[in-house]
């Protein structure tokens, strides 16, 4: 199975295509007949920095070579623990005041600053060691979707533009030089490509994303004061906090697509957004309940809404969200003469008419509860007591269930 | 379609693969009234394209 990003992806044995692989290939023909990149996006994916550092490493023979080139600098080159140094000179380091973001064109520079990081970690000189510290922190954002410490152009460039080229071909940052028509093909013209794609305002949930990325910014500058060794290997609690925060960056980027116009048209190709016709039905009579029930009928079957999961829906268009929406748990689903029913519950402020044209998606991600759990999740972790702290799998231990939980559950 | 590269009329092709549509007809199929999945696909990704959205302000529109 071969995916795009946000795909389903196409069988390579010429079976079933889902619809979402023609709406692509649509807007691959069509920046190819233009000969201009199409936006997927309305909005940005990262926030432009003007203490941007645009970096590319190598690894040659036991060496490597950083190149890189400040804002409005030009490019600069050396090897080894200058070349920590050269980025420590240009901003590159937890001793800065606020963390400069990181350019990278290909996929090989971090791997290549990480392993000189980790051999200059414990450096005698502060700079050398506090640009260490800093690629640390990099790679570790990197693995965060959302994060704006890190830009990975020719990924960032695919969130927002589709070219007119096969999927593949959107992974070369030559492609993308020459779609975008940037010539400067050193490191200081990342510069200039970031300028190229990071018009427009922020996925709005992606703020919260940039505020961990502040957070953990002057987390990693308290531990380095405190002596603390990036280098070493997490321990199991901070390794299992690492897995849950990129895991809600993950679950808040997809949550923040979907409050991008062009990206929800998209969505309904992929099952991700919903559209179909309102259907309300009043309370039975002498009922306590003043909310009708709301059933939408789709003629799409693929959605991706599932019995249990809150939606958010509103009368009109996935283009056009307007502030009159609805909240509402998805209660039951089925297919009735080759339609998909959504049954939705009780709605109250904001229910559709019936027969109105109705979008759904999923509601969206509260990045304050997932930074709410992570802090439980992590005083859990960090017990005495936690069999992950401890190594120790917990031993199954049987004891009395009160009687009123056993019938509960034997009515359930 | 003069400037469609050869790698990119063979993954349309792939991705076209039983539905009835050329790489070379979709500008035709996006400006008729097919009903197929298929068209109704590359209508939408086609018109999305030609009718970017501008801006972000589309979140307060109200459509009462």
């Amino acid at each position: 199975m071969r995916c795009e990003s946000g795909g389903r992806g196409v069988r390579t044995d010429g079976g079933r295509v889902v619809s979402v692989e023609w709406f692509d290939l649509a807007q691959r023909l069509y920046a190819a007949e233009t000969g201009r990149p199409v936006a997927r996006l309305a909005h940005t994916t990262f926030t432009p920095s003007a203490s941007a550092l645009a970096v590319r490493a190598t690894v040659r023979g036991g060496s490597v070579s950083v190149s890189a080139a400040s804002f409005g600098g030009g490019e600069e080159t050396a090897c080894d623990e200058a070349g920590l140094a050269l980025l420590a000179r240009l901003g590159g380091t937890l001793a800065a005041d606020t963390p400069a973001m990181l350019l990278t064109d290909d996929t090989g520079t971090i791997p290549a600053l990480v392993g000189l990081a980790r051999a200059h970690a414990h450096h005698s000189d502060p700079n050398i060691s506090g640009s260490a510290a800093m690629v640390g922190w990099w790679a570790d954002r990197a693995d965060h979707p959302g994060t704006s410490a890190v830009v990975n152009l020719p990924a960032a460039s695919s969130a927002r533009y589709v070219l007119g080229v096969v999927p593949e071909a959107q992974r070369s940052a030559r492609v993308w030089r020459k779609w975008l028509q940037i010539t400067d093909e050193s490191v200081a013209g990342m510069h200039e490509w970031v300028r190229a794609i990071g018009s427009g305002p922020l996925l709005p949930l992606l703020a919260a994303i940039g505020e961990d990325d502040a957070y953990s910014f002057s987390r990693a500058q308290s531990a380095l004061v405190d002596g603390h060794d990036w280098s070493r290997p997490d321990n199991t609690a901070s390794a299992a906090m690492g897995l849950r925060s990129r895991c809600d960056a993950a679950d808040v980027m997809s949550s923040a697509l979907l409050d991008d116009p062009m990206w929800r048209e998209r969505a309904l190709h992929t099952g991700h957004v919903a559209v179909g016709v309102a259907s309300m039905t009043p309370p039975p009579k002498g009922s306590r309940r003043r909310n009708g029930s709301l059933s939408v009928t789709c003629e799409r079957l693929d959605s991706r809404l599932r019995v249990g999961s809150a939606v958010t829906g509103w009368v009109g268009t996935p283009r056009r969200r307007p502030f009159e929406q609805f909240t509402v748990e998805v209660t039951s689903t089925e297919v009735v003469g080759g339609k998909l029913v959504l049954g939705l519950g009780s709605v109250g402020m904001y229910a559709p008419p019936s027969g109105a044209s109705v979008v759904l998606m999923p509601q969206a991600a509260s990045p304050f509860a997932m930074r709410a759990g992570r802090g439980r999740y992590w005083r859990l972790y960090r017990g005495r007591r936690s069999w992950l702290s401890t190594g120790q799998t917990p031993v199954p231990s049987r004891r009395e269930v009160p009687l009123d939980v056993l019938i509960a559950g034997a009515e359930e | 379609m003069n400037a469609v590269s050869g790698d990119l009329l063979r993954y349309a092709q792939q991705v076209l693969t039983g539905t009835g549509h050329a790489p070379d007809q979709v500008a035709s199929v996006v400006a008729g009234t097919g009903e197929d999945a298929a068209a109704r696909a590359l209508r939408a990704g086609w018109e999305c394209a030609a009718n970017p959205v501008v801006g972000a302000c589309e979140q307060t529109e109200d459509v009462s």
